[in-house]
């Protein structure tokens, strides 16, 4: 029989198998309406009942083979896909009775076919013992049918020549009549019967031969065992016995239950009844009953869960501006702060181009604000930095921050508003900056390393840190002129120096390293040239009076006159800064000078300073790691006015030697002219190289020996100070200024003590 | 799996076609039953009076009978046929009997003859009405339309089925095509019945015998067909899996 391939188009396919039913149906039943009566009284009235019984025989088989399952294997779960997918080999070899068979993977049912079984493209299914593919029955031959197959080819060639044979005897006898319709009708069956009969006779011969070679069509097409032999043949009677007479084999596909069935029905009637209804609990609940349905309801509870949010977000707004129209004009600038930063977050997301921008623009407007913050007590900024947060909280909501702000046109109806707002909004991110910045200066040693790594990326950050960073040094350097009586006990220690040296050095590099590059070779020129590391050290007094100055003009002048010193200051801080970098190599070199020179000194200058500020330093530095912020920003407040206090007493003190500010003018105009103030405290500094000088050259005089001690504890305080933390460093001021009459005589004893210790030289050198 | 399903949708409907085309053909047709009478050598002396009485609507069951059992006779569900040989002329001599040609004349029964009441003895008017014979009579005429009126039903609604690719309605078309295999042999045994009750009551001439045609035949056939059909219609239906699959691809869409 010709076989058309499998089409794609689904009417097409069906074409033979109706074809097939309507000319046997058709054929036989016209055969006994009118052939069949003459032959029962001509011939016999067994020739009904014979075609009767092949007939539906024939029938019988065609239904079988046309709607029995052939051996369909189901495809493997997606479980099973996963694993073998990705491993499987494309062929796979198995030994069946000493031959070899090869499997072969089936990439649409993910599984190896089992030997005899192929994959019919038509079906798109894996069928055991496939042997064709039939179009007149419509359906793939496989184990499970093959028997009602050949069955049906038998059978339906033994109706064939029945009908051909009865017919022919028929019209033979009625050749008389050949119009009447009897005749015409069954010589038209004849002819159909005929003309089928030769195909279906050499298909029916083609099975037997294949039935008893124990072969399949399949593997007879495809040459499968030509050469060899067939493992799967069990002799000629064996074939056929296990064609006809073995048991029905299995079958792998089992059906879904009915009640899934029941179920999937329903969902397509409830979905429109929830939409016309609406979401409703009851609904739900009953919803809840189905299975299928309880995702479909996760799902829509999600999406109403979606929208109640801007819904819920949206009646915060309102009050806001309500209570910034109604509240006074420094809440109403709070809450515009709070809200600019939401616009600006919303409008523009974060990003480093963004930040290049935001500190360009920051910088003017924070020089005026800068005084109003400082005028502002602590508690404002930490409620500013409250809002931040909550601004904060809005970012991590962008989606829904822009359709929110929306109210953000009613802010355009207050003109006065916008720019304190956006200036008050910088002014929290620089105080957020800079509680940040006090909290890591107030950790540990590895929180600095942080800050360098977030430098580089970040320039406008450096610039932002530096001007708050130097001025807690300058204070420091302040605080250092406050413990000069007690430096020398920290210096001695083998320990501490070694520490201060590296913590002295990481801050300074910064500005060094972002300011100028032809500094660094001075620096290499410093331990190559002797007298060079010693003109250094009266600049870092030069900075030390310059503060002292600045605060006491800060207090005579006005507001006004205050806030240009402020901007002054901040670039003297800068200037300062660069200088105090060169001059920690000076101190290093000038401690490991004055080690060579005299070995005895420092063991003496270590036991006694010791005893002195030992409790001191060790009380500062522990109640310094637990304070609070608050703390810091109170001693913050406090501690210019101590020092400024300490610093104005040693001024007294320094205007003792009255002969050395002679020589003073000769050198101040090389480094500082036009500052006549800064010319008083430039004396102690020439004080230093002289007193040294005069060591070296005369040891007999005593006052200048005397000199030169006092010179050495100030060359070493600021090593030592820089140990310790700014709020230690501020309870130590006051400490020492309050025993005022009792330090004079502390360092007349020290002096007494000193001239002990020169006396044991003089002894020696005697 | 679907593939099964929509094979025996198909040959459902091709035996829904055959069937339909052989009931069509057996109302159609006149051929139910056939009596055979030896041709008589005396067909000169049918008057035409006797003619007359055959054709007329006033004939009586007896009188239409008597002409049907002795001219070769053929009854169908709505007409009877008579077959008569033709004079060509009238001095022609008797022996040439072999040359007569045959010509067949038919009356179509009237509404009214049709749903006429049959009396116990077919030529006495007086002798009572038969309601078994009455209503068989009737049965055995209307049956055969209302097997064809439930089949096209179901091929309708079968239609409607394809147009919405669903084979679950297909279960109503199996259902109707039950019902009317059941008209089907209903006919056919009121047919047969009633044929049985006349004999007994007029009885045959001696020379005449009387067989079933081959609309009878066709009749007969149409029934099986019919089964066969709403068999496989409800199978498809009731076992068809294509509303899960339909519903198993919403799911994953």
């Amino acid at each position: 029989m010709p076989r058309s391939p499998g089409t794609r188009l689904k009417p097409a396919k069906y074409i033979p198998v109706a074809t097939a039913a309507a000319l046997l149906v058709g054929s036989s039943t016209l055969f006994f309406v009118f052939t069949c009566p003459w032959l029962t009284r001509a011939v016999s009235p067994a020739v009904p009942v014979y075609n009767g019984i092949i007939f539906l025989f024939v029938l019988a088989n065609f239904s079988m083979a046309t709607f029995m399952d052939p051996g369909v294997f189901p495809r493997a779960d997606e479980d099973e896909d996963k694993e073998d997918d990705f491993r499987a080999p494309l062929y796979k070899n198995v030994d069946v009775r000493g031959i070899q068979v090869r499997l072969k993977w089936c990439a649409t049912c993910h599984f190896y076919r089992p030997p005899r079984c192929s994959h019919c493209s038509v079906c798109d299914n894996c069928v055991e013992d496939f042997d064709h593919h039939c179009p007149w029955v419509n359906n793939c031959i496989g184990r499970r049918n093959y028997r009602y197959f050949f069955l049906f080819l038998l059978s339906l060639s033994a109706h064939m020549v029945g009908v051909v044979a009865f017919g022919l005897v028929y019209v033979l006898n009625h050749a008389e009549g050949l119009g009447a319709a009897h005749t015409t009708i069954t010589m038209a069956v004849m002819c159909v019967a005929g003309l089928f009969f030769i195909p279906v006779i050499g298909l029916t011969g083609f099975h037997v031969v294949l039935v008893t070679r124990g072969r399949t069509t399949n593997e007879q097409v495809t040459g499968k065992f030509r050469g060899g032999v067939n493992p799967f043949t069990r002799g000629c009677f064996g074939n056929v016995e296990h064609v006809l007479c073995s048991p029905l084999a299995p079958r792998y596909v089992v059906e879904p239950p009915r009640a899934p069935l029941s179920v999937s029905l329903k969902p397509p009637f409830l979905k429109p009844e929830l939409l016309e209804r609406g979401t409703t609990l009851k609904i739900k609940l009953s919803d809840n009953g189905l299975k299928a349905s309880l995702g479909r309801s996760k799902s829509k509870v999600n999406l109403d869960q979606l929208d109640e949010k801007p819904l819920g977000l949206g009646p915060p707004l309102p009050p806001k501006v309500e209570a910034g129209s109604f509240s006074s004009d420094l809440q109403a600038t709070r809450r515009g702060s709070a809200e600019s930063a939401l616009s600006a977050q919303g409008a523009s997301p974060p990003t480093p181009a963004m930040y290049k921008f935001r500190p360009a623009f920051s910088t003017a407007p924070t020089a005026p604000f800068c005084g109003q913050s400082e005028q502002v007590p602590g508690p404002d900024s930490l409620t500013l930095g409250d809002d931040s947060i909550h601004s904060m909280d809005f970012a991590s909501e962008p989606s829904l921050d822009l359709p929110d702000y929306t109210p953000g046109g009613l802010h355009a109806a207050y003109p006065p508003s916008p720019p304190l707002s956006a200036a008050s909004a910088f002014q929290g991110a620089l105080r957020t900056l800079s509680l940040k910045a006090v909290g890591r200066r107030g950790g540990d040693h590895v929180a600095l390393q942080p800050l360098r790594s977030e430098g580089g990326p970040t320039p406008p950050h450096r610039g932002l840190f530096a001007p708050h960073a130097l001025p807690n040094r300058n204070g420091s350097l302040s605080y250092d002129s406050l413990l000069n009586p007690g430096s020398p006990g920290g210096h001695p220690c083998p320990a501490h120096p070694s520490a201060s040296v590296t913590s002295y050095r990481s801050p300074y590099l910064y500005p060094g390293a972002a300011g100028e590059p032809p500094r660094p070779p001075a620096r290499s020129f410093s331990p190559v040239l002797g007298p060079r590391p010693r003109e250094p050290s009266p600049v870092r007094y030069d900075n030390l009076s310059r503060a002292i100055m600045a605060s006491i003009q800060e207090r005579k002048d006005r507001e006004e006159r205050e806030r240009l010193l402020l901007s002054q200051a901040d670039s003297l801080f800068g200037d300062s800064g660069v200088y105090e970098a060169p001059s920690a190599y000076s101190l290093q070199q000038a401690s490991a000078l004055l080690a060579e020179g005299s070995r005895a000194a420092p063991r003496h200058y270590s036991s006694r300073d010791d005893l002195v500020s030992g409790p001191g330093f060790g009380g500062a530095r522990n109640p310094a790691l637990q304070t609070s912020l608050s703390s810091l920003s109170s001693t913050m407040s406090r501690a210019p006015r101590t020092s400024s206090s300490s610093l104005q007493a040693e001024l007294a003190n320094s205007h003792v030697p009255g002969p050395r500010p002679g020589s003073g003018p000769h050198r101040s105009p090389a480094r500082h002219g036009p500052p006549s103030p800064p010319s008083t405290p430039r004396s102690p500094s020439y004080m230093g190289p002289k007193a040294v000088s005069f060591i070296h050259t005369d040891l007999s005089e005593t006052p200048a020996s005397l000199a030169m001690q006092r010179d050495h504890p100030q060359l070493k305080t600021p090593p030592s100070k820089l140990n310790g933390q700014s709020p230690g460093l501020a309870r130590l001021g006051p400490t020492a200024g309050s025993p005022g009459p009792s330090t004079s005589p502390a360092r007349h004893t020290l002096v007494k003590k000193v001239s002990g210790v020169g006396g044991t030289t003089y002894e020696i050198s005697v | 799996m679907d593939n099964r399903f929509a094979t025996a949708f198909v040959i459902a409907c091709v035996l829904s076609l055959i069937s339909t085309i052989y009931m069509a053909a057996s109302i159609g047709t006149d051929f139910w039953y056939e009596y055979r009478s030896p041709i008589q050598e005396n067909s000169s002396e049918l008057n035409k009076s006797t003619w007359e009485d055959f054709i007329s609507d006033e004939a009586d069951e007896k009188t239409y009978n008597d002409v049907l059992f002795r001219h070769n006779g053929t009854v169908g569900l709505w007409r009877r046929c008579v077959s008569i040989p033709q004079r060509t002329h009238w001095l022609s001599p008797p022996e040439k009997t072999e040359s007569l040609v045959m010509v067949t004349r038919c009356t179509s029964f009237t509404l009214n003859e049709q749903f006429l009441e049959k009396f116990v003895d077919p030529g006495n008017h007086n002798s009572g009405i038969d309601l078994l014979r009455t209503y068989l009579w009737r049965c055995q005429f209307l049956l055969p339309f209302v097997s064809l009126g439930l089949m096209c039903f179901g091929a309708l609604i079968g239609l409607c089925a394809c147009i919405c690719r669903s084979l679950y309605p297909t279960i109503a078309t199996g259902i109707l095509h039950l019902l009317a295999g059941l008209c089907t042999l209903g006919s056919v045994s009121c047919y047969v019945a009633g044929i049985e009750l006349l004999h007994q009551k007029l009885g045959l001439p001696e020379n005449v015998s009387g067989e079933f045609g081959w609309s009878f035949c066709l009749a007969c056939v149409s029934a099986p067909l019919q089964f066969m059909a709403s068999a496989l219609f409800i199978w498809a239906a009731h076992t068809n899996r294509k509303e899960y699959t339909l519903m198993k691809a919403y799911r994953v869409a």
